[in-house]
């Protein structure tokens, strides 16, 4: 953390060192969501009656989708000899994947759990809390997927209804490794695209990750009912624990490259605000 | 009290011998918190050891960004991270070049540009 410098150079490049950084953080938070479930799980939380299942499916679909994405690069990775790291990391997230399914599967009788009093104004239907729903949908799901999902599947394409979102792709090399055709970063640096193809993969493994995280707190604030047996509340609660802490890591990160963001006119503090406020609304449901 | 594999433990008998009245109770409770509370143990070790990999991975790219741990595969994959351009030398059929030669430590700015001059000429690639 003490290679995070205040100002960013030509030299320093803290543009890519910054998606590096955020992509740490957003791979714990990721994998926090499997690890605090399992090992430290709600002391009301009950296998048999099903309160793991949203988590395990959700995980294993996400692990699928990160396989899947490494084996996308897997061939690069071949020419640079580099390619034992990646097939361990897909094996080890497919073999997990298919013990979560085979556990699903063979789980298909829950028993539910003696109904509940509802508060007021909820049925077994709704959501567990429309506050974190809201709030999701706008930041977590809505903002910031966008981001991901542009940077995924679209690296390079400015956004015009985000501002200095120019200034975003250019500080996190962007236009180095997908400079959009015609334009002017296009003629400058389209010859050099292919030496920035690394960039390219890390910037895009970001965008996933960020994504599945959004799959996480869109499953777990929209998906999940409440239940008769208020077994909702139990269920996302084993999701907002993680998603607070992972969104609180990538948090303090924008928090220690926002002087370095700032030196080249990219103001994070929105970014910074809006991240903040979900991790806190998430906190306040778990922790409160 | 009643232990995952479904034995007596002989600690919670002790216990329950010197008060009958929590005899029903405290083993109900121990048969629901281990039965029916726990998820199987398979599935606990598979997420420990297969998401516990790859968090420690996570956690290293947060605070040691860059710094391989895993050896060999790790060096390459880090190192591939920021220089995975070599596809792109193979295609311009460059196989006299040593491919680690290519790679260095760290990347700068010049070791991007300088280091590594491309000169094409028609499917030809020289290396400086």
């Amino acid at each position: 953390l003490s290679a995070i410098q205040s100002k960013t150079t030509d030299d320093n490049n803290m543009g890519s060192f910054f998606v590096r950084k955020v992509l740490g953080a957003a791979t714990v938070g990721l994998h926090l969501h499997k690890l605090m479930p399992i090992l430290f799980h709600p002391t009301n939380a009950q296998w048999k009656r099903g309160h793991f299942r949203p988590i395990l499916a959700s995980s294993a679909a996400i692990n699928l989708l990160i396989t899947s994405f490494y084996a996308y690069y897997l061939e690069d990775f071949q020419v640079a000899g580099a390619d034992a790291m990646p097939k361990l990391i897909m094996g080890l997230l497919t073999f997990e994947a298919a013990v979560m399914m085979f556990f699903l599967a063979s789980q298909s009788v829950t028993t539910r759990g003696p109904a509940v009093l509802l508060p007021k104004g909820k049925s077994e239907r709704s959501v567990v809390s429309r506050i974190t729903a809201r709030t999701v949908m706008l930041i977590g799901c809505g903002v910031m997927s966008l981001i991901a999902g542009r940077d995924l599947f679209f690296p390079g394409v400015v956004i015009p209804y985000i501002p200095r979102d120019d200034i975003y792709l250019e500080w996190t090399g962007a236009f180095l490794h997908s400079p959009p055709e015609g334009s002017v970063e296009s003629a400058a640096h389209g010859i050099d695209a292919p030496f920035y193809v690394g960039d390219k993969f890390m910037s895009q493994l970001l965008g996933l990750t960020i994504l599945c995280l959004g799959i996480y707190k869109c499953v777990s604030c929209i998906l999940i009912q409440y239940g008769s047996d208020g077994s909702g509340l139990i269920k996302t609660r084993m999701f907002w624990k993680s998603s607070s802490l992972s969104g609180a890591l990538i948090v303090a990160v924008f928090r220690l490259f926002a002087n370095a963001a700032k030196s080249a006119s990219l103001d994070l503090r929105w970014h910074l605000m809006t991240m903040a406020y979900e991790a806190f609304i998430l906190g306040l449901f778990v922790f409160a | 009290m009643t232990t995952r594999r479904g034995k007596k433990s002989t600690k919670n008998n002790a216990v329950v011998k010197n008060d009958p009245a929590k005899l029903s109770h405290d083993v109900g409770k121990s048969s629901i918190v281990l039965a029916e509370h726990l998820p199987p143990l398979a599935l606990v070790f598979t997420v420990l050891i297969c998401s516990g990999v790859v968090w420690v991975l996570g956690l290293r790219d947060l605070l040691a960004t860059g710094k391989p741990f895993l050896g060999s595969i790790d060096e390459a994959y880090l190192v591939s991270g920021s220089l995975m351009f070599i596809k792109w030398v193979c295609n311009c059929s460059l196989s006299h070049v040593s491919f680690p030669l290519l790679i260095f430590p760290c990347s700068t700015l010049q070791n991007r540009h300088n280091g590594l001059t491309t000169v094409m000429d028609g499917s030809q690639l020289k290396v400086d």
